[in-house]
């Protein structure tokens, strides 16, 4: 006699049966099977036909467990009698759980596209959310950081945000509620002696500033007070990374020696890996004497941050500072300095602070879209399932009992998709890192941690509640009619429609919003490359910085005569089409500016006469630009040495002046400094767009190098070929420099390509980031409006064949489903339209030649989504009219 | 066509007129399963057929109900057999529900005549 225990139990297993009952059935239906059995061989069967013909006594898709889940003794093992002991609380939700999960792996279909849409919406949340904490919410990697600020003034002129000797020095004698304040700047300093001669990032402190951020060094020690003292000898820290490229981390570099700018310094310490300062990332700290006794002027040039005393507030900080600015020589008092203390975190933020949180709002709406998509599916379930809601409704199941249940699938679907979900995400954040720009501070502090992995988790529950939760509302709470109706015709119900086109709509809304942002980022980035820059084919100029310090070369003109040999030498590599020189390279970041005074040009009486771009500048370099000049002439080296009173300047300042560039040859200028000499305009020069391609054009004046106004040692050089980027020609260019003074560091090497990119890398980057999102967004909202639509038709077969049966033709049914799918769009697009009008005031700050109502993009995006959201709606349409009216009617039957 | 489909019997099972079958055969006498599937098939002339998973779900149903009620009979040598017999309350149903489908009959009967049947 075969046993049919396991036979007889599988098909037993959904149900929750007491262990007893079980038993009891198993034995019961055993009998029956031995009964048929006996019988069967008793006619001649074969055993094994007999056990297979006793057994298809089971018809398949369970129906036993089918016919079973209605009954009260299906449900023992989750007693949920009303006002039950709450200790049963946690387990019931284990239960619940554990039957979601098991109803859910029954469902693959259902249950891997719902995980699927879910992923996407989580893992692209969880990768923006971990730049965001890595970057905006992520403590600075110091000791006790909520209690660091940055010291800095408010200054209404424009003059006094930072510090110098005055501000800096009065503080820190007089300061109550800072521990210790430290000043710090960044700088570039020339290391030689021993290798390459190279240009590196440095990072100036005072004495106290390593030791408020009580950073330690993992060799010798920081700087003292002696250090910091005037005339004392130089001393120099070095990071972990230097340490490691330049002296292979040798365990005896203390003590050791380096050329700094000429000078010796002797290396005292070497910080920890970790050490990381704000955007910074010097390669060596040196020390930053400053001459207490020294006459105090009006000068700023660098930063202070301090330690608060514990339990000092911001306010009492700043009530401190603003004390102390009015101990500040009379002079100070026309700058108008108020005082702005305020978390150090908040200097590495810079402006990057808005399009973050601009794209997790982005990345949230495609969640929120994938959570309606999700909802959808979810409430068709539910539907199928209507009948025994009811069922498990009148048989004593509480109504917090059956919305916990249909809660327990959609969080458990949620935290299946916020797994998949952190898995997209690490992909992303690795892409991430590297297609951030530059302007994106703390991108090494961006990655999944156990942050990123608690609000992944936080948002897959939330989710899970928010879909599940148009289900509870729509199903939670079946009556007795749902029983009399046999579990059929319950789908038809109003209600039903209505829940699912509200959610479609609100999909498309999103959508459209999304698209709209993400379309006037593209007209932007487009208004953008049309924009001439200044410059040509940018991928044909090489670009270095080479600094002649002081102690290398004193006499400038010298300096200058060897910067000339330099650029002669170089115009002789192979394939070097030209080369030019300038303090700075168009959108390289370098600002200095002053006030020039044009002859016969009066200054206005109490106005304040605005700052004009200086750089310093030596032949070739227009030309290897690809600079036009609109009039006269550039300049010669033998003008530059004889230092012959001419000068260069921008079209934009010349039309201010004299409207037409053409007339503002042969007039002059001069710095806005008493007794400066005036220079006369030999030539204009077309504009540079020096502060990125969505700035307007900057007033530019360009001083011969070696004049008495502009001193600057330190040269941009601009190297045009088509050579730029094969390989041997950087080292080509090396060599020839080297081969004028071995000593001459070159630094910042670039393509002007690379440096065009980066000024427009916060707007690809958000571009890159939106489109994306919308997307996503389109494609998962077009997958509901198909959703609803095919649904819709499927559920309408019947009444489809009756319509066709009483004559309709096909193409009236076609109609009547685009009619729907297309009001469904259109709704959404009225809504969508609204939301990015409101919406997009925020991004006017990110566009650049679009305005934020661009008709145009809404117009475009708007009916391409319509274009879409149509093709979503024909195919189930046309699949709806090919219903056979015959059965269509017969599947009723 | 031997016999009325399945699908048309457990439209029946849902509707009820399956459970006056049952009830009216444990009437006589208190039966198990097997005989009861037995008994159905052979008195309807082979017309209907309780399949095993949808006969057991039904008399729990009726249990559930308090309609009838199952023992445990064993027997020495032989798995332990479960017999059911209806319960007061079920005979109650049971007057209810003949009187019912005599009234329904009869009301077919004479809707149909003699021409149809």
């Amino acid at each position: 006699m075969p046993d049919w225990t396991s036979e007889v139990r599988t098909r037993l297993s959904s149900l929750r049966l007491s262990a007893t009952r079980e038993a009891e059935i198993v034995d019961e239906l055993s009998q029956h099977l031995d009964d048929r059995y006996r019988e069967l061989i008793a006619g001649g069967a074969s055993p094994d036909d007999a056990a297979r013909l006793a057994l298809g006594e089971f018809r398949s898709g369970n129906v036993l467990a089918q016919y079973m889940a209605p009954l009260r003794q299906a449900h023992t093992m989750a007693p949920s009698t009303p006002g039950a002991p709450a200790g049963h609380l946690l387990s019931d939700l284990w239960q619940d759980l554990r039957y979601a999960t098991r109803t859910l792996w029954k469902r693959p279909a259902f249950a891997s596209a719902t995980v699927l849409t879910l992923a996407l919406g989580i893992g692209a949340t969880a990768a923006i959310f971990s730049v965001v904490y890595g970057v905006l919410l992520k403590p600075l990697p110091f000791h006790e950081p909520e209690r660091l600020v940055s010291v800095r003034q408010h200054a209404p002129h424009g003059a006094g945000t930072n510090h110098g000797p005055t501000t800096y020095l009065t503080y820190r004698e007089n300061h109550r509620t800072f521990e210790a304040i430290g000043a710090w700047d960044p700088t570039e300093v020339s290391i030689t002696g021993g290798g390459d001669p190279e240009r590196v990032p440095a990072l100036l402190v005072s004495a106290a500033t390593l030791p408020l951020l009580r950073v330690q060094p993992v060799l010798g020690r920081v700087f003292s007070a002696e250090d910091d003292t005037p005339g004392s000898p130089l001393r120099v820290i070095l990071t972990y990374g230097y340490w490691q490229r330049r002296f292979s981390g040798a365990a005896d570099v203390v003590g050791q020696s380096l050329v700094i700018d000429g000078r010796p310094g002797e290396v005292i310490g070497v910080l920890p890996s970790s050490f990381k300062f704000l955007r910074t990332r010097p390669d060596v700290v040196l020390p930053m004497p400053l001459d207490v006794n020294a006459p105090r002027g009006i000068s700023f040039g660098f930063q202070a941050l301090a330690r608060l005393k514990p339990g000092v507030t911001l306010a009492q900080a700043n009530a401190d500072v603003e004390r102390m600015i009015s101990l500040l020589p009379p002079a100070f008092a026309r700058l108008g300095l108020r005082p702005n203390v305020r978390p150090l975190a908040d200097d590495v933020i810079g402006n990057v602070g808005e399009i973050l949180w601009i794209l997790l709002a982005a990345v949230g709406v495609v969640l929120l879209i994938a959570c309606g998509n999700v909802a959808n599916l979810f409430l068709v379930r539910a539907e199928g399932r209507h009948h025994e809601f009811a069922m498990r409704a009148a048989l004593g199941a509480s109504r917090s009992r059956l919305a916990r249940a249909l809660l327990a699938e959609s969080v458990v679907l949620a935290l299946a998709g916020g797994a998949v979900g952190v898995a997209l995400a690490r992909a992303a954040t690795g892409l991430l890192r590297t297609i951030a720009p530059a302007e994106l501070p703390r991108v090494d502090d961006i990655g999944i941690d156990v942050t990123v992995l608690l609000f992944t988790l936080s948002v897959s529950v939330l989710s899970g509640g928010l879909f599940g939760l148009f289900a509870v509302v729509r199903f939670g709470s079946p009556g007795i009619p749902a029983l009399k109706e046999g579990g059929r015709s319950a789908s038809d119900a109003p209600g039903r429609h209505r829940t699912r086109n509200v959610l479609v709509v609100g999909q498309v809304a999103l959508a459209l919003t999304l698209s709209i942002v993400s379309g006037l980022m593209i007209r932007t980035f487009i208004a953008m490359r049309q924009v001439d820059p200044g410059f040509t084919r940018p991928e044909e100029v090489q670009t270095f910085v080479l600094a002649i310090p002081p102690g290398l070369i004193s006499d400038p003109q010298e300096a200058a005569r060897t910067h000339q040999r330099v650029a002669e030498r170089l115009a002789r590599v192979p394939g070097v089409a030209s080369v030019g020189l300038s303090s700075s390279i168009t959108m390289d970041g370098e600002d200095n500016g002053n006030a020039i005074e044009a002859e016969g040009v009066p200054v206005p009486e109490g106005e304040k006469t605005p700052l004009r771009r200086f750089k310093s500048f030596a032949p070739g370099y227009f030309e290897t630009m690809g600079n036009r000049l609109v009039a006269g002439r550039s300049i010669v080296w033998s003008e530059i040495h004889e230092r012959r009173p001419v000068i260069v300047i921008s079209e934009t300042l010349a039309r201010e002046y004299w409207k037409d560039p053409s007339r503002a040859i042969g007039k002059r200028v001069r710095a806005m400094q008493r007794g400066a000499p005036w220079r006369e305009i030999v030539g204009v020069v077309g504009d540079e767009r020096d502060d990125g391609l969505n700035h307007p054009p900057t007033a530019i004046v360009y001083w011969p190098m070696l004049n008495e106004n502009y001193r600057w040692r330190t040269m941009a050089y601009a190297v045009r070929s088509t050579r730029v980027g094969t390989p041997g020609f950087q080292r080509e260019l090396d060599q020839a420099v080297w081969s004028v003074d071995r000593n001459l560091p070159l630094a910042n090497v670039q393509t002007l390509e690379a440096i065009q990119a980066r000024s427009m890398a916060q707007t690809s980057f958000a571009l890159v980031m939106l489109g994306i999102a919308a997307s996503v967004a389109l494609v998962i909202g077009v997958v509901g409006i198909y959703g609803v639509i095919a649904y819709a038709a499927t559920q309408r077969t019947r009444e489809i064949g009756v319509r066709m049966a009483l004559g309709a033709q096909s193409g009236d049914v076609r109609r009547m489903f685009l009619r729907q799918g297309l009001s469904l769009t259109a709704t959404g697009i009225v809504l969508g339209i609204g939301v990015a009008v409101g919406l997009t005031r925020v991004m006017s700050a990110f566009l650049f030649g679009v305005g934020p109502m661009d008709p145009t993009t809404y117009a475009a995006v708007s009916a391409a989504l319509a274009a879409v959201a149509l093709l979503a709606t024909y195919l189930p349409a046309r699949r709806a009219s090919r219903v056979d009216p015959i059965v269509a009617l017969r599947a009723d039957i | 066509m031997t016999g009325i489909d399945t699908r048309a019997l457990d439209r029946e099972l849902k509707r009820g007129s399956a459970e006056l079958l049952i009830l009216s055969l444990l009437d006589a006498r208190p039966r198990h399963g097997y005989e009861l599937s037995k008994l159905i098939h052979a008195r309807s002339g082979g017309q209907l057929r309780f399949h095993l998973d949808s006969l057991y779900p039904l008399l729990y149903r009726l249990e559930e109900r308090g309609w009838i009620k199952g023992t445990w009979v064993e027997k020495p040598d032989e798995r332990r057999r479960r017999f059911y017999k209806v319960t007061a309350e079920g005979r109650r149903v049971l007057a209810q529900q003949r009187r019912t489908w005599a009234a329904f009959v009869e009301a077919v009967r004479r809707v149909t005549g003699d021409e149809g049947a």
